[in-house]
């Protein structure tokens, strides 16, 4: 168990790395690529990005909530590799408006809601207060200093991210009980 | 009564004659061009140097070239031809609406000037013109000699049409006056009928060449906007932009106010641990 989730999590180390080094937009969650069959994308557009500068803060944002969660992250960031096409799937199709997409803030969003179930009363107020914000960007549609001209928040990833977080969640939930059981 | 006989002959063998005169033989053409719209009297096309500047989501119009006749293509059929070209891009993000341009807004050789003033009326930045070229040739087969049996005229094929259809969407950028992309979509239908009815299917058969070539025409169209696509971002044939509010292109980010929320908990997660 600790090997596979040591294997998931140097697979998602890899894809941050492989994804943000190749260019954007070979990588990218690109909507009409997708319909032609360049599956890639699935994994890859979780994990590029628009600018050296929103790969920092999106790599600030995770170290932040894996500060929150503490240690028990490790299984949540394992999850990501498998994660990220679900999250891909589901912008395809919850939100058709959306052409092209790069960031690693949808799977942040997951791991929020790992911070909410392993962080304690912080987890549980930082994942209040996260979704607040998702109410606030999915109203106002409100642009990020830290993303290029002409680019706004996809906030529908954010929310494919908690659902997916949710399930996650629910997942573990199952797997101790049955454990638990055993 | 031999005068009579003759007489009665002569006036029979003229009429029966008469059958091959009242069909049309040859051929028949209906066109409307891009070129003799956008350019009348020979004028050269005129480009201004740059590339077009389209701004995301687009408006686009979309008209048939106003041809000199339309000959049975009417301005009902030409809207439910447009119809379907509209339905299968309707759903495209970066389109914010499709307008369907009656003929009637344009004038024959009006120019980039009329198209510009339907653009306007309209509120479009690019508009799909489609041009059409239909011939229509008709020949009499062996079995036209039964016409002489006058209910052969009824019964039997002894007329052939062969009616050969070409739609051509030309995209051109309004403001730039430049062509974007253009895409062709053939038919080619052949059939026989009596003579009696043959204005009637040859009528029928021009009639589904529109609407086969624009069959063929549609997927053709989404191909080259896609290779158009592709050359914006290899070529920089276009440079484009995105209008205020439009989500096309999207970011995974937090936002700095997100970053500080989860910077604060992360803070006092740590000083709670100390």
């Amino acid at each position: 168990m600790r090997t596979e989730q040591n294997v998931l999590l140097a697979i998602t180390a890899g894809l941050v790395l492989v994804s943000n080094l190749l260019p954007g937009d070979g990588v990218e969650y690109d909507r009409a690529a997708l319909a032609h069959g360049e599956l890639w994308r699935l994994w890859s557009g979780q994990f590029c990005h628009w600018s050296a500068l929103h790969l920092v803060g999106n790599l600030a944002a995770l170290t932040g909530v894996a500060i929150v969660a503490g240690r028990t992250i490790r299984r949540w960031l394992a999850l990501l590799p498998i994660a990220a096409p679900l999250l891909s799937v589901f912008l395809y199709f919850a939100a058709p408006s959306l052409e092209r997409y790069r960031g690693l803030s949808g799977l942040v969003a997951l791991l929020v809601v790992g911070a909410a179930i392993e962080g304690g009363t912080v987890g549980r107020l930082l994942a209040v207060a996260y979704l607040g914000k998702l109410a606030f960007d999915a109203t106002t549609g409100s642009p990020s200093t830290l993303l290029p001209e002409g680019i706004v928040i996809a906030w529908p990833a954010h929310l494919g991210g908690i659902l997916l977080g949710l399930l996650a969640a629910f997942g573990f939930r199952l797997s101790a009980a049955a454990d638990g059981s055993e | 009564m031999k005068m009579k006989t003759i007489l009665a002959t002569l006036c029979a063998s003229l009429a029966l004659t008469g059958c091959a005169s009242w069909f049309e033989q040859g051929s028949k053409a209906q066109r409307g061009t891009v070129v003799e719209y956008l350019y009348p009297k020979g004028e050269a096309p005129t480009l201004k140097p740059g590339t077009p500047e389209l701004r995301l989501p687009l408006r686009v119009g979309i008209a048939f070239v106003p041809g000199e006749r339309f000959g049975d293509l009417t301005e009902a059929d030409r809207n439910q031809l447009l119809s379907r070209v509209k339905a299968a891009f309707a759903n495209r993000p970066y389109i914010s609406a499709i307008e369907i341009i009656p003929t009637t807004y344009l004038r024959p050789h009006g120019g980039f000037d009329n198209l510009q003033q339907a653009a306007r009326m309209f509120n479009v930045d690019v508009v799909a013109l489609l041009s059409y070229d239909q011939v229509q040739f008709n020949d009499s087969n062996r079995l036209s000699l039964l016409y002489w049996t006058i209910i052969g005229a009824y019964l039997v094929n002894g007329d052939q049409y062969d009616v050969n259809t070409l739609v051509d969407a030309s995209v051109f950028d309004v403001s730039s006056r430049q062509l974007l992309f253009r895409a062709p979509g053939t038919s080619q239908i052949k059939g026989s009928s009596p003579i009696v009815k043959f204005s009637e299917a040859s009528r029928a058969a021009r009639s589904e060449g529109f609407n086969q070539a624009v069959d063929q025409l549609i997927p053709q169209l989404d191909r080259e906007l896609e290779n158009f696509k592709v050359r914006i971002k290899e070529e920089k044939v276009a440079h484009v932009t995105e209008k205020r509010g439009y989500e096309g292109r999207g970011g995974g980010d937090s936002g700095l106010a997100g970053l500080a929320l989860i910077g604060l908990a992360a803070v006092w997660r740590l000083r709670r641990a100390h």
